[in-house]
C-alpha cells in the first residue's frame, strides 16, 4: 500500500512538473519576444535574429523596418513591420507609453503618428507600408495607414498591388 | 606583469593547484604503468611492487582529489576577493565574466568535483575488498580525471593571465539584473518556477527511495539547474533584501554572513550524494540507505534555508518583495 501511494504521488508530481513545463514553453512571453525594464521609455538597439516579431513571430532580421512598443512598465515588443504593430495592437487592450518606428529616409526612430507612411515599400511582411519622417508627394498619415491595413487593403491584396504598382 | 598574479589569494590559489597537479601527473605516469603490469592472479615480483606502488599511488590521489574538493570553495573566495582590483565588478560574478575562460573554467570545476567524489567512493570500496577487484577501473576512471585536471590547470592559468585591471567589466547587476530579455530557462516565470523547485523537491526525496536509477540522476540534475535559477532570482532577492539584486556570487560576501558557501555546499552536497547512492546501488549492489538519508536531510535543509529567508523578510516586514 506504501509503495502504491509513493508510486502514485511520483506519477501525479511529474504530470504536473510536465504541465507547468509545456505552460511555460506555450507562453508568448518567451526569452525572445519582449525587453523587460526599459523605464527610460528609449529604442531597444537589438541585433538580428535577437528577437521575435510579437504578431508574426518571425525574426526580427531587417532592422530598416524595425519598430516597437514600450508599455508604462518599461516592456518593450518589437516588430518586423510596422503593419504587424498595427494588427496586434488592434488585437489587445494594452496601455502603450510609447510607439515607435524606425524611418527609412533619416534612420531616427519617431512616434508612429508623427511619420509618414509609403505604400509600396518592400516592408518584410510584404504590406508594403513603411515610415519616413519628412512627407513626400504620396505619402499618408499613420491614421490613414492604420485603417488601410485594419482594411487589408495592402500589398497583399491583388487589386491594390495591382493599381499602386501597375500590372506585373 | 598582471597585476592579478600579485595578490595573495591567486598566489596561494595557483600554487596549490601547480603542486598538486604535479603530484597528480607523478600518480597518473605511476598509474600507466601499474595498468600495463596488473595481475592480481600472479605470484611475482613485479607483482608484489606494482601493489605496494599502487596503494601509495592511490593515497596521492586521495589525498590530492580530497584536497581539490576543499579548493573549490577557495576558488569562490579568490575570484571574490579580486572584485576590488577589477574596475566595475562588485563581486565574482564580474571577475567571472571579465573573460571568456572564466565561466567553463567554473563549470568544469564543479563537474571535476562530482567525479573526484565519485573516484573517491570507488576507491574505497576497491580498498574495502581482498583482491582489490576495481584496481583497473579506478585507474582507468582517475586517467580520465586526470585529462579534465590537465585542461583546468590550463583553464586556470589563462583565466587568471586573461583579467584586465584596466577594462572595465560588468557588475552582477547588468549580468543577472533586470534589463534584457526573460532569463529563465523555458519560459518559466518566477511563479512556475518556484512550483517547480518545490515539486522537484519532493521528486527527488520520492526518487531516492525508489529503485528507478537512471530518473534519480535524471530528477537531481534538473532540480540543480532549476535550484540554481531559484535562488539567483527569487530566493537571493531575500537575501539581499532588494528585488533588484539578483545574483549568485554575492551572498559569498561577509555582508551576508557568508551564507553562500552553506546554501551552494548543501545543494551540491546533496545532490552528489544522491547520485552517488545511484552508483553505489546501480553499479557496485552496495547498501546506500545511509547515503540517501544524508542526502535527504542536505537537500531538506537547503530548501528550508531558502524558504526561511523569505518568511523571516514576510515576518519582519509583513509584505513579500
Amino acid at each position: 500500500m506504501k509503495t502504491f501511494m509513493l508510486n502514485l504521488l511520483t506519477i501525479v508530481i511529474v504530470i504536473a512538473i510536465i504541465i507547468i513545463l509545456l505552460l511555460s514553453l506555450g507562453t508568448d512571453q518567451g526569452a525572445r519576444y519582449v525587453f523587460k525594464g526599459n523605464t527610460a521609455y528609449e529604442p531597444i538597439v537589438i541585433k538580428p535574429k535577437e528577437y521575435q516579431c510579437s504578431e508574426c513571430s518571425m525574426d526580427i532580421e531587417v532592422m530598416e523596418y524595425n519598430a516597437q512598443i514600450i508599455t508604462p512598465e518599461g516592456d518593450t515588443y518589437f516588430f518586423d513591420d510596422i503593419g504587424c504593430l498595427v494588427l496586434w495592437l488592434e488585437n489587445r487592450t494594452i496601455t502603450t507609453q510609447k510607439s515607435i518606428t524606425k524611418t527609412l529616409d533619416t534612420g531616427h526612430w519617431i512616434d508612429v503618428d508623427k511619420a509618414w507612411y509609403i505604400r509600396t515599400a518592400p516592408s518584410p511582411m510584404g504590406y508594403g507600408f513603411a515610415a519616413y519622417e519628412n512627407k513626400q508627394e504620396g505619402f499618408i498619415p499613420y491614421e490613414e495607414m492604420k485603417l488601410l491595413m485594419l482594411q487589408g487593403k495592402n500589398l497583399h491584396d491583388p487589386f491594390v498591388k495591382k493599381s499602386l504598382l501597375g500590372p506585373s | 606583469m598582471n597585476e592579478i598574479f600579485l595578490s595573495n589569494e591567486v598566489i596561494t590559489y595557483l600554487l596549490s593547484e601547480i603542486v598538486l597537479y604535479i603530484l597528480l601527473l607523478i600518480a597518473a605516469i605511476a598509474t600507466v604503468g601499474i595498468l600495463k603490469g596488473w595481475n592480481f592472479d600472479h605470484f611475482t615480483e613485479k607483482q608484489f611492487v606494482l601493489e605496494n606502488r599502487s596503494y601509495l599511488v592511490m593515497s596521492i590521489i586521495f589525498f590530492v582529489l580530497g584536497l581539490k574538493i576543499v579548493l573549490l570553495p577557495y576558488f569562490a573566495y579568490t575570484i571574490d576577493s579580486l572584485s576590488v582590483l577589477v574596475p566595475g565588478a562588485m563581486c565574482a560574478a564580474g571577475v567571472i565574466d571579465a573573460n571568456g575562460y572564466g565561466d567553463p573554467l567554473l563549470v568544469l570545476k564543479i563537474m571535476i568535483l562530482f567525479v573526484s567524489g565519485l573516484w573517491l567512493r570507488v576507491n574505497r570500496i576497491d580498498l574495502g575488498e581482498k583482491s582489490y577487484p576495481y584496481m583497473k577501473l579506478k585507474s582507468w576512471f582517475f586517467l580520465l580525471i586526470f585529462i579534465l585536471l590537465s585542461v583546468e590547470v590550463v583553464l586556470d592559468i589563462l583565466y587568471f593571465s586573461h583579467i584586465e585591471t584596466t577594462k572595465p567589466v560588468s557588475c552582477c547587476s547588468v549580468i543577472f539584473g533586470e534589463l534584457g530579455g526573460n532569463t529563465l530557462p523555458f519560459g518559466l516565470d518566477i511563479k512556475k518556477l518556484l512550483i517547480l523547485f518545490y515539486l522537484l523537491y519532493i521528486l527527488s526525496v520520492l526518487m531516492l527511495h525508489s529503485q528507478r536509477y537512471v530518473m534519480r540522476v535524471a530528477v537531481m540534475l534538473f532540480f540543480g539547474l532549476i535550484a540554481y535559477y531559484s535562488i539567483v532570482y527569487f530566493f537571493g532577492t531575500y537575501i539581499y533584501e532588494l528585488p533588484t539584486h539578483r545574483c549568485p556570487f554575492c551572498m559569498l560576501q561577509a555582508e551576508y554572513f557568508y551564507v553562500g558557501y552553506i546554501l551552494w555546499g548543501l545543494l551540491f552536497m546533496g545532490m552528489f550524494l544522491a547520485i552517488e547512492s545511484v552508483v553505489l546501488e546501480g553499479v557496485f549492489g552496495k547498501n546506500a540507505l545511509k547515503l540517501k538519508k544524508v542526502s535527504i536531510g542536505l537537500l531538506t535543509l537547503f530548501v528550508l534555508l531558502c524558504s526561511s529567508y523569505v518568511g523571516i523578510y514576510y515576518l519582519k516586514n509583513g509584505v513579500f518583495l
